[in-house]
Formats: structure tokens, sequence, C-alpha cells
């Protein structure tokens, strides 16, 4: 076993198994009590976590030292690639992805159980089995179905296939360590809440240690997220940053839950409300990163982003089973213990707030869950294929995200228990005059701005029903813009309202000093603030899109395009080469209103791996109000005649800028207490730690503002090498020519059937796609009519051929199912708050009761002085609290 | 503070010495460092883990201290004064009005001061257990007994059982496929050998100055050169536009009496592409795509022949090969077969050809001829015409490795194959075997793998299916279902010193025993400190409100680990 490299690394995953089931059964016997069973499952762990670090040090090794005996190293590298790259390549592929997840699992369990120290005794053995347990499914996972340190069947080839070009990207680089740190991480909360559940320690103990986890996660989701939009913003080429694609939705969707948990969760901590639903939330969080990666890797959904089919889907099924069972099991027989304690004051506060928001964003997410797997719930219940593409989410999401939207503006200014009328009303005051402005100057003004009141939009379905649908949806980037501005400004009157409170207090702070210590003492207050005017400002870039101008246009060199207010001329052709590629850069020269802004060079690579694959490299230029955004699409070596893609992306830089600000407020509120802990080196390096983070995560984001204008083509490159490019060929793939509105409708409504996975015609560019789009065009231009196209080309490819699958028949269960759904959470949250008030009217006149019997029967004078001395010590301890 | 100290160095010394070896020696080098370093750390976190479970090692006094830490009772108070905390926040900031909050903070400080009274009675307990352990410990000093000294763990039966296992694709077809033995193999078989073959005469496409430009002349001929009158034929054109991609338009066209056609008005240029394609006695034939000079005109010369299906009565014959390479638990197979045909007679084509009944990925590549394979249910079909001359036609799929070491299957292979060969990327110690061909033998691929090639050549008839067989082929990890077994026991032997832990009176005793001693440990470390605190009060370091509020802060602490020892 132990005689090569590759055997030594499928060596280390059996020792992982070995080392985690033993941790397994020290951790269990330490339920007990006994303190040396915890000490050796601690170390246990510990020891578990390094085997793991020695696994992915094995195969970076193989990367590195080239060693193609590994299967998975042949077949991810290949000796032209830099050490950056080959590190990257541990996660390219599934196996080294898994082993890649393993790692950051194991890196979690670890740093959990060295920051658990002595605390939580009770809780911590079986937290321990639970982590411990989840890198033993991982690792048996790879031992039985995707080995990374499997041998190369057929030998060793003397070079790799290398790493497929779309992923050599810096965006791609970090992204996926970034998503696997976000789901990774949610491990943890998980292991508490069943520990919790198991022991039945059921008070706020837990909620406390797992509140930074679950940030902590959530950050690195929203993080991660937001990376991949970039890399599909920049190296896909489609003018785009997100296109409700399967692998997309699965890493979104453990991101809504626990964002619902990271506000229910306050009201468990002040009220000892929700704990059923904030065990719900967090089972389903980390059950939502399991399932995600089970659409990835199963093959059951086609997407841009999913690995090849492969047979690990059946084991996470029955990892789902397992986790399924498990939780459903324990929090049915632990639902005594969970019963909220608390009340509802009154129908004016944040936890009725809380508890809309809660409603939203898990309607939020049981839509796109349910939107998802409807083409497998179609094909397997209704026996019929179906898709969903893009335009479906954009028509019939949008309601429910902009309430949750607006809820998240409105939050804030209702305080806990009871806010009055009065107040409400003040507070409500200035941001909804600000939002009625913006409204009214945006619906007098907006077109002559270049944004106006109404969009047109896509049809999604036929008929008036169709018709209507998108005529609303032309509305929905007015409302987003109204409701940033209502956000943004409810955000500033909080700060202000909060600094002048303060400084009533403090008269001798100045602004940013009481500013400062505002946030200092409430930091996941504010820094939670900042988080919403991020979550505004990306849901602006989102809207910008509606305003967004899409041209083409072939030009020779001297000539120029007018797009908006810019000017585009072509300089020409440039080749450049280097051990890799050869790159076809096509320069052009920007102007905007007749000032010259600059030289952008989109290109095309065409990488010697897969010469018939040219990639296509976007060049931009940003500033606040928009992107121009360009894509060079064929270049004809004799004429030198090239077409461009140009988009005008309106406001889409205000995606980056809001997510940095939400990564600066999470990382406000994660930030550690480490004036206020001990003072010792660890607790610097921490700081220094998430400093550093905080640091990187910006700057990776701000690159890709301030990056506008650098195409691919600035990598090293030696000038004017050998090409190898055929000159009697065109450059062509990878762009789309639509001319018209009506293209776009009929393209964007019909699926690419060549075995691109869910591509439109009106992004697929495939040679496939091309044929298919001049068919018909051929067709309109005999007067056919777009349902009739629409109708001819699902009779040639069969249902699955639509985009968005006919609004008929059993097919509207797709919106219906969800509605109904999330109509009766409406109603059980209604009922649940009436309860919660009724509740409370009861427990008043009990109290007041109580209160007039102590009263009677104690004696007044010692009652008013041990009254006078508690009084004392609670204003002491409340002056210390937060101190 | 020293252990850490420690750490602190041994980590500094171990991330010095990995960037030093990184620098010097290469990053790989650097990693497998970090490899060892790795190694090392499971293997003394083992020792460690297994160190502690048989109670040896040392518990640190802090880690009894936590025993003394309130966890549960304080969260209710904690989350009350947060609420009045909260409350006045919200009153400065206007969020709640004056009567709401003084309604609110009323109620929440009663349930607040309830809570204080209820921490008092129980700081009192145990403030009240303190005093009298301090008591009777000083009591017992002053009589010279001896004090008590930390203890370790002990012994207590050991009852968990502790179980250590340590523990090119070959890039194409091969090379040298270029001559033609086959046909001669078949040749020399063939009805009335010796004498001379069939000569085709060739296609032309060429550019012809005379003709304008723009200009198509197309000249449809027999097999003898004969020009064919009155034949129906078609132009394809594949127009490459820069805004529409790429759509393809046909035009008819029919040979006059001297068998030509002639077109006019044709656009030139790259993105343009011509073929014309006649169908003749129902065969299918079709020029070389080509595309116009803008300097004159293009003449094509085509050629088509008489039919026949009847492959007996032809002289088709076919040289194929197949390259077996190894992707994710598949076996790709790439088919790639030459055809000739020697007679004068066309053939056309409908032979099917079989497919491993678990093959998948099936894929035809189009060779832009006039007989391809196609598919055609779960099989494939070879379909077409196949003019006198050369063909080429290929196709592909994948089989799923079982996971055994060796594997049989059968390769359906088209008719009148007269050689096959089959070369297989392979490790060491794998074998390849095809029934009735020769042994294979090692070689090399173009882009240096190694391979094993084996060849067969028919002796009186054509190659038909081709049994297979591979050997040697690398198994899943074949400790995998021991260590799996060993893992699920090992837990399943933790499960049962949970329940034996719970159940059995001497085990609870034993662990009473241990909890006791621990929280010995606890008392003790607080009585030390509660002396220190008492010199530094002597010593004066300490003020008397501090030391008041240090001193009440331990004693409720050491009260809270003698209730936990009389519960125990």
């Amino acid at each position: 076993m132990w005689n090569s490299l590759p055997d030594f690394g499928t060596g280390v995953l059996h020792a992982i198994v070995l080392l985690s089931a033993y941790t397994i059964a020290v951790a269990l016997a330490a339920t007990q009590g006994a303190s040396r069973y915890l000490r050796a499952a601690r170390a246990g762990a510990y020891a578990t976590g390094a085997a793991v670090g020695l696994a992915v040090f094995v195969l970076a090794y193989g990367f590195l030292s080239h060693d193609f005996r590994i299967s998975y190293v042949a077949r991810y590298s290949d000796r032209t690639m830099s050490p950056g790259y080959l590190f990257a390549a541990l996660w390219g592929g599934q196996d080294g992805s898994l082993l890649w997840w393993l790692f950051l699992s194991a890196v979690a369990a670890t740093v959990c159980v060295r920051w658990l120290g002595h605390r939580y005794r009770e809780l911590q053995p079986w937290v321990i089995v639970v982590l411990m347990g989840n890198l033993a499914f991982f690792a048996l996972l790879m031992l039985f179905a995707s080995n990374p340190f499997a041998l190369q069947v057929g030998g060793t080839p003397a070079d790799g296939a290398g790493l497929n070009y779309q992923l050599r990207n810096f965006y791609m680089i970090i992204h996926p360590p970034s998503l696997y740190i976000g789901f990774t991480s949610a491990t943890v909360p998980f292991a508490f809440a069943i520990a919790a559940l198991i022991t039945r320690r059921l008070d706020n103990e837990w909620i406390h240690a797992t509140r930074k986890w679950m940030l902590f996660s959530w950050l690195f989701l929203a993080i991660a997220n937001t990376l991949g939009m970039l890399w599909a913003y920049e190296e896909l080429g489609w003018g785009g940053p997100w296109a409700w694609d399967a692998v997309e939705n699965a890493a979104m969707l453990p991101w809504l839950p626990a964002s619902a948990y990271l506000h229910s969760t306050m009201m468990q901590e002040r009220r000892g409300m929700l704990k059923v639903w904030n065990v719900v939330l967090i089972t389903l969080t980390f059950f939502l990163t399991i399932f995600g990666t089970w659409l990835t890797r199963s093959g059951l959904i086609a997407s841009v982003h999913a690995f090849a089919q492969s047979g690990i889907g059946i084991f996470f099924v029955y990892y789902m089973l397992i986790i399924a069972v498990v939780s459903i099991g324990l929090i049915l027989t632990r639902l005594p213990q969970l019963r909220s304690e608390g009340q509802l004051d009154s129908a004016l506060s944040r936890e009725v707030a809380f508890l809309a928001n809660n409603w939203g964003l898990m309607s939020i997410m049981l839509f796109v869950l349910v939107a998802t797997v409807w083409p497998l719930l179609s094909e397997w219940l209704l026996d019929r294929p179906a898709s969903l593409g893009p335009n479906f989410y954009n028509q019939w999401l949008p309601p429910l995200a902009l309430l949750v939207f607006f809820l998240m503006g409105a939050a804030p200014l209702l305080g806990w228990r009871h806010t009055s009328r009065a107040a409400l009303l003040r507070a409500l005051r200035i941001p909804v005059a600000a939002a009625l402005v913006a409204g009214v100057a945006w619906s007098l003004k907006g077109a002559e701005w270049g944004f106006p009141a109404w969009v047109k939009m896509n049809t999604i379905y036929a008929g008036e029903f169709g018709q209507r649908l998108a005529y609303v949806a032309g509305f929905y980037p007015l409302i987003t813009a109204v409701l940033v501005v209502f956000n943004v400004v409810v955000v500033a009157q909080e700060y202000v309202v909060g600094v002048r409170a303060r400084r009533r207090g403090a008269p001798t702070e100045s602004w940013p000093v009481a500013l400062y210590h505002l946030v200092g003492k409430a930091k996941r207050r504010y820094g939670g603030y900042l988080v919403h005017v991020g979550i505004a400002l990306m849901m602006l870039g989102f809207a910008g899109r509606g305003w967004g101008v899409d041209h083409e246009s072939s030009l020779k060199p001297g000539q120029s395009v007018q797009v908006e207010d810019y000017t585009m001329t072509y300089v020409g052709p440039r080749r450049v080469v280097d051990t890799e590629k050869t790159a076809i850069l096509a320069e052009v020269d920007v102007a905007r209103d007749g000032q010259p802004l600059g030289r952008l060079t989109p290109a095309k690579f065409i990488y010697a791996a897969s010469p018939g694959q040219p990639s296509t490299e976007v060049a931009r230029l940003s500033s606040l109000r928009d992107d121009f955004y360009v894509v060079v699409g064929m270049i004809n070596p004799e004429t030198k005649l090239a077409t461009f893609q140009i988009h005008v992306n309106t406001l889409i830089n205000w995606l980056w800028i809001g997510a940095m600000i939400v990564v600066l407020g999470a990382m406000i509120s994660l930030w550690p207490e480490v004036l206020l802990e001990r003072r010792n080196p660890f607790a610097y390096m921490k700081l220094i730690g998430g400093t550093a983070s905080t640091a990187v995560f910006a700057f990776a984001m701000g690159f890709a503002v301030l990056s506008g204008g650098v195409s691919g083509g600035q990598l090293a490159l030696a000038e004017d090498g050998p090409t190898r490019v055929d000159p009697t060929t065109m450059l062509r793939t990878g762009t789309v020519g639509i001319r018209n509105d009506e293209e776009r409708e009929l393209f964007s409504s019909l699926i690419c059937m060549c075995g691109c996975p869910r591509e439109s015609l009106e992004t697929c560019t495939c040679d496939y796609a091309h044929e298919r789009r001049s068919e018909l065009r051929a067709q309109m231009a005999e007067g056919k009519s777009i349902p009739e196209i629409q109708a001819a080309y699902v009779v040639r490819f069969g249902d699955r051929a639509l985009a968005v699958t006919p609004n008929e028949g059993a097919q509207r269960l797709v919106w219906v199912v969800p509605g109904v759904a999330i109509a009766a959470a409406a109603f059980g949250v209604v009922t649940l708050a009436r309860r919660w008030r009724r509740r409370d009217q009861v427990k008043q006149r009990e109290e007041a009761q109580t209160q007039t019997a102590r009263t009677a029967a104690a004696d007044p004078q010692q009652e008013a002085q041990q009254d006078a001395v508690l009084n004392r010590r609670l204003d002491a301890e409340l002056e210390e609290l937060d101190s | 503070v020293s252990a850490r100290s420690w750490i602190a160095v041994v980590a500094v010394l171990a991330t010095a010495l990995i960037v030093g070896i990184g620098i010097w020696l290469g990053a790989a080098m650097g990693v497998l460092a970090l490899g060892a370093l790795a190694l090392v750390l499971v293997l003394a976190f083992l020792w460690q883990s297994i160190a502690a479970l048989f109670g040896q090692g040392d518990r640190l006094a802090e880690e009894s201290l936590w025993l003394a830490v309130p966890s549960g009772e304080t969260e209710q108070k904690r989350a009350v004064l947060r609420a009045l905390k909260d409350l006045a926040f919200e009153r400065n900031v206007g969020k709640v009005n004056a009567e709401d909050h003084a309604l609110l903070a009323a109620r929440y400080r009663e349930e607040a001061k309830r809570l204080l009274r209820q921490e008092d009675t129980q700081a009192q307990e145990w403030t009240r257990l303190a005093e009298a352990h301090l008591a009777e410990q000083h009591s017992a000093e002053a009589h010279a007994a001896a004090a008590d000294a930390p203890s370790t763990v002990g012994g207590p039966a050991r009852t968990l059982l502790l179980i250590v296992v340590a523990g090119a694709g070959l890039a194409g077809i091969l090379g040298g496929m270029g001559g033609m033995g086959a046909s001669t193999a078949y040749a020399q078989e063939a009805p009335g050998g010796g004498h001379t073959w069939y000569q085709r005469p060739a296609d032309q496409s060429v550019v012809e100055a005379a003709l304008p430009i723009g200009t198509l002349k197309v000249e449809l001929r027999g097999a003898q050169g004969q020009a064919l009158p009155q034949q129906p034929m078609r132009l394809i054109t594949t127009h490459a536009s820069i805004s529409q991609g790429t759509s393809t338009t046909t035009r008819d066209l029919e040979s006059d009496a001297a068998g030509d056609a002639q077109v006019e008005g044709l656009g030139f240029g790259s993105s343009n592409e011509y073929k014309v394609e006649v169908l003749h006695d129902g065969g299918r034939f079709m020029s070389a795509p080509f595309q116009l000079s803008d300097q004159s005109g293009q003449r094509v010369r085509l050629h088509a022949f008489k039919t026949s299906t009847d492959l007996r009565s032809l002289l088709v014959g076919m040289q194929g090969s197949c390259s077996l390479t190894f992707k994710e638990g598949k076996l790709q197979v790439d088919h790639l077969y030459e055809m000739v045909n020697l007679g004068d007679h066309a053939w056309v084509a409908n032979a099917p050809v079989a497919v491993p009944a678990d093959a998948v990925a099936i894929t035809v590549r189009s060779e832009m001829a006039t007989a391809e394979f196609v598919r055609q249910g779960d099989g494939l079909v070879l379909k077409g015409t196949l003019g006198p001359g050369l063909g080429r036609a290929s196709f592909s799929y994948q089989i799923p490795l079982l996971g055994s070491s060796a594997q049989d299957f059968v390769l359906g292979v088209p008719p009148r194959l007269a050689q096959m060969q089959i070369a297989m990327e392979a490790g060491p110690g794998m074998a390849l075997s095809v029934a009735d061909f020769s042994p294979a033998q090692w070689s090399q691929s173009g882009d240096g793998r190694r391979i094993l090639v084996t060849q067969g050549v028919a002796d009186s008839s054509a190659l038909s299916a081709l049994r297979v067989r591979i050997e040697g082929l690398p198994v899943p990890p074949r400790w995998r279902w021991l260590v799996t077994g060993v893992a699920a026991m090992t837990v399943a032997l933790g499960v049962a010193s949970l329940l034996y832990l719970q159940r059995s009176q001497r085990a609870r005793a034993a662990l009473k025993e241990e909890r006791l001693l621990e929280l010995r440990d606890a008392r003790n470390a607080l009585v030390l400190e509660l002396r220190h605190l008492d010199a530094e009060r002597d010593a004066g370091s300490v003020g008397p409100a501090s030391y008041q509020r240090m001193r009440d802060e331990m004693m409720r602490a050491l009260g809270r680990v003698l209730k936990q020892m009389e519960t125990v």
C-alpha cells in the first residue's frame, strides 16, 4: 500500500477513516463526562485534521512534481502550468475538489475544537462526533468512488491534459475555496445544533456558540457567490454576472436560510423565541450545502459549472437521508424543550419584522429550490421534460425579493418589543420622502437620463398572462432603485440618530469619535446595517441590467461605432504568443462624449491544448454609471474585419461595490473582541488574521472594479511569435449575434439542443446554435410569428427545448406549489404571532396578580429597601454589560 | 505560558525550515516538507490521544477551573439585561416613546430583579459552602494535616478497548496506417486476380482563368470519363456571416448535353464555401469543399458511378484501427476505418455495426464524406455511398470499467475488414489480447506513452466481431472494505462504551470518582487563588474594593464547585 506516492496518498485516506472513527468512538465515551476521554477525543480530532493536511500535501506534491502516474494530476495539469495554477488544480476536478472539501472541513473542525478549549463540556463530545462523522463520510466517499490518488490506468503519460482554460482565471482560483469555506464552516453550527438536541441543552448556550460561525459561513458564501459572478462576468463573455444556473442556485440556496438564521437567532437570544425554527434553519443550511454538492456532482441537472456525471451521487443521497432522519427525529423528540418562552409585545416590533423577513427569505429559497429541481421533478412525476431559464426567475422572483428588500429597510426602524405608531411614522418620514422623490424624479426624468421608468422585458409565456407578467416586470428596475434609496437612507438615518443619541450622553465627543464608539459598542447592529447598505447597492447593480444596452457591430480598422455616449474606434488586430496559447487581440480606442478614455484589447485566446475552442477575453472600461464591455467575436485574418459585441452594462459596478460593503459590514460584526479578551500573542494573531482576510477579499473585489479596461491579453505574452491560427479560417467560437429585440426574445426562449448544458440560443456559441439561429431567422423572414416558430422548434426537439416550460396543465405546478406553500407559511406566521400575542396578555395578567399578592404579603418598608438595593445592582450590571 | 512559548518557538523554527527548503530546493520539496510535518503531527497527536485515554499525561488546572464557570443560569439574566439595554438605546434614538419605554422597562426590570434575587439565593448557598470549606481546610491545616495535593487522574477502570490501526489517449490512431496492405490482401483474393485494378479518374477543383470572377463550371463525368448529361445536381453554399454566423443554402443545377453546368454571380472569398453534390443511380457523390478566387472563376470536375448495394459484387475492403484509452472509470474506444473500393461501381452502404450493450457516449464523427457511420437504435450503421477509391469513417464510445483486474468485451466491426490494429495505452503489468490476433507488443505512442499493440489480418474472409480481453487493470484500494469494517467496529465499540458507561454501576462509580478528582482539582486551584489574593491584599497590590469583588466572584465559583461535588 505504501510503496509509491499514489499508494501512500490512498493509504492516508484509509488512515483518515480510521482516525475519525477512533475519535468518534472516544468522543462517544466522553459524553458521559470523563475529561480524559474528552482530551483523547480532542487530540484525535487534531490527528485526523493533520492526516487530512498530509493527504492534501501529498496531492499538491504530485502536482508540483508532475507525477502523472496519478490520474487526477494527469487530467488536470500539464508541464506548462505555473505553480499557482498547479495549486489551483487541486480543486479543478471532482476528485481533488472533494479532497479540498475534506481539507477545509478538517480545518473548520480543528479550529472549532481548538476554539472550544474547555468550554461547552457537555456539548463538546457530540460536536466532535458530528464533525468527525462528516470527515469520515468524505474520506469514505473518496475511497469508494472518487479517489484523487487513483493510478492512471493506461500508464504514465509524458504530459498531462492541463487545466481547463476557463478555470485559469484569478477569480476561479479563489472562488471555489471561498465557496467551500462557506459550505464547510456551516458544519460547525450544525454540529452544535445536533449536540444541543442530543444533550437537551437547548437554552441560549449553543446559540451563542454558533452565531459567529454561522456569520462566518454566511460571509464566505456571499464572497464566493460574488466571486463566481465576477468570474462569469469576466470569463464567459455573455455580458452578465448571474444566469440562474443550477449550480449558481445550489451555491445560493444555503445562503438564504443562513441569512434567515442570522436574524432569527437574535429573537432566541433576546426573547427565547423561535427555538425550533433556529434548529431547523441551521440544519437546513447544512443540508443544502450537501444537497447543492449532490446537484452539482450527480450530473442529474445539466449546468455549465457541473462536474461530469459520476457515481458519487448515490453516496450523497445516503448522506442526506442520514442527516434528514437524524435531524428530524431529534427535533421531533425534543419539541417540548424547544417551546418558545417569549411573547410578542406588539405587532409593531422588530420581532414581527424578523418573522416576516424569515418568511420572505425562506419563500425565496423554496421558490428557487423548486425551480432548480423542476426539470427533474417534471420528468420523474409528470413524465415530461421541462426547462426553466433565467427569464422565468427574473419575472417570478422579483416580487418576493422586493418584499424582502422592503422589509430589510423597514426592520431597523422598528424597535425590539414595541414601537409606538408616532415613533415609527417619525422614523419613516425621511426615508419614505427620499424614496418618493427618487421615484417621481425617475419616472419624470428617467428616460432622459437613460434610465426609463419602464423597460421592455421578454415575455416568457404565450398569451395575455405572459404579456402582463412581462409588463409588470418592466417596472422592477424602477421599484428596485426606489427601494435602494429607501434602504440606504434608513441606514444613514440610523447612524445619524445613533451618533446624536450618543453625543447627548457624551457631549464632548466629536462626531467621528462618537461614531467610532457607537459602532464599537454595537458591532453586530451597525455591522449588520452596513451589510444592508451593501445588499441594497448589489440590488442596484442587478437592476441596472434592465437599462443596459447591447449592440453588435463589424468594423474594419479605422472604423468607429457609437453606442450610447461611447464611441469605439477599431485600431486593428494584434497577435501575441506565449508557451501555452496564441492571443489574437483587437485593439479599440474608446471615447465618451468625445473625450478619449483609453485603449481596450478584447481578445481571443487559442490554447495549444484546445485549439478548436478559442476563449473569449473580455475588455471593459468601468465607471459608477456603467461598464463599457467589449467582446470580440470574429476577426478575419485576411481583411482584418472584426465583429464586436458591445454591452453598456448600466450600474453593474455597484454590484461589486455593494459586495465590498457587505464584506466590510460582516467583518465589523465578526470583529474579534480582542481588546476585551486576553491580550496575548494569539489574540493579536487573530486580529491580524481578521484584518488580513478582510483586506484580501476587499482587494479581490476592488480589483474587479478598478481593473476596468484590462483584458485577458495583459498576461505575460511574447510579441509576434509564430501563430497557430489557420489563416483560411475565421475565429468564430464564442459570440452570438443578435440583431433586434424580437430575435432576442425568440432566442432567449429556446434552448440549444447541441448537448450544451441548458444554454439558450441567446447565449450558446456552438456551431449548432449558429445553424439553428440561421434557420429561425429564415422563419422570421418568412413572416412566422414567435409562437409559431417556438411551436415548430418544440415539435422538432421536444418540450425540453423551451427555455421556460409553458404555462399549461401540470407545468403550472412550478409556480403554484411554491405559491401555495408561501401563502400557507404566511398564514402560519400570522397565526403564530397572534398566539404569542395572546400568551403575552395572559402572562401580563399573571404577573400583575403575583405582584399584587407579593405586595400584600410583604412588609412595605423592607420591600422598598430591598428593591432600592436591587435597583442599584441592576444599574451597575447594565453599566458593565458592554464595558 | 511556558507550553505556549515552546509551541511558538517550534512553530517558528518549523516554518523557517519549510520556507528554507521551499526556497533552496523548490516549491515541490517545500510542500513535501509540509507533508512530513503533517505526518509528525498525526503521530504526535495520536500518541497524545492514546496517552490521555489511558490516563497518562497531566490534566491542567485550567481545565478543571472551567467546571466553576456558570453557563445556563447566567444566560437568562444576560438576555434580560440585553433587553433593557436595547430598550434604553431605542428610547434614546426615538423608536420607543416615553410611556411605552416606562411600561416595558418596568416589566423587564422586574424580571431582572427576580433573576438577581434568584442568583443571590444561589450565591449565598455557594458562598456558604465555600466559607465552610475554607474554614474546614484552615482548621485541618492548623492541625498539621496534609494539604490536598493537586491530583492527577487515577486509574479508573479502562472501559474503552482501544483499537489503534496505525497505520493520450493515443492521440488518434497509430501512425503507419498510410499503406494499403489490406487492399493488397483483398486484391489477392479477388476474382480474376492478376489483372489491373480500375483506376478512378481524379475529381478536380481548379481556378480557371478563362472563367469570369464568381463563375463556377461543373463537369460531371462517369466512371470512364464520359459526360453524364441531364443529371440533376445541387450546389451547396455555406455562408459564414459576421452578424449571423453560419448559414447554408442550396441551388439546383442540371448538366447539359456535354455533362457540364455553369453558375455565375457567386460570392468569393473565405466567407463562402461551396460543394457540388450529385445523386446518380441511387448513390450520392460530392466534390471536396472549395472557395472561389477573387481573380477568376472555378472549374470543378466531379465523377459519378453506377452503384450496387450487394457487397459480394464489389471490390470493397477495409482496414481498421482501434484505440483504447482510459477516462475516469471508463474505457474510451475510438474506431477509425480506411475504406477502399477497387472496382468501378460505388457501394451504397447500409451495414450495421454492433456496439457493446453497456456502451455510453456513442459518438460518430463526420469526415465530410458521402459514407459515414450514423446512429440507429442502440447501434451504428455505415451508411452512404463509397465510390471507387478511398474513404474514411470513424466512431467512438465508452465502456464502463467494472472495477475488476480483467475485463472482456466484444468489438463490433464493419464488413469486409481485412486488417485491424488495436492499440491500448497501458501501465506496467497490463496485458491486451484479442482472439486470433497476434500477441500484443509494447510500443510508444506519438505523445511518448507506453502502449500495447496487436493486429489481425484476414486469411480467407473478413474479420468479424473481435473478442478483446484486458488484464492487469488497476483495481480500487483493496483495503478499503477492511478499513471500513474496522472503522465501523471502532464506532460500534464507542457506542458500546457509551452504553456501558451509562448502565454499569462499576463504570458509573469510576466516572464519579474521576469527576470528583477533577472537581477536587478545581477546588484546590480556587483555594490556592484565594490565598494568592489574600497575599496580594496583604502586600497592598490589590485595593479593598477590587479585593472584595474578586473574592466574591471566586467564592461563588468555589461554592459552585463544592455544590457539584455534593451532587456527584
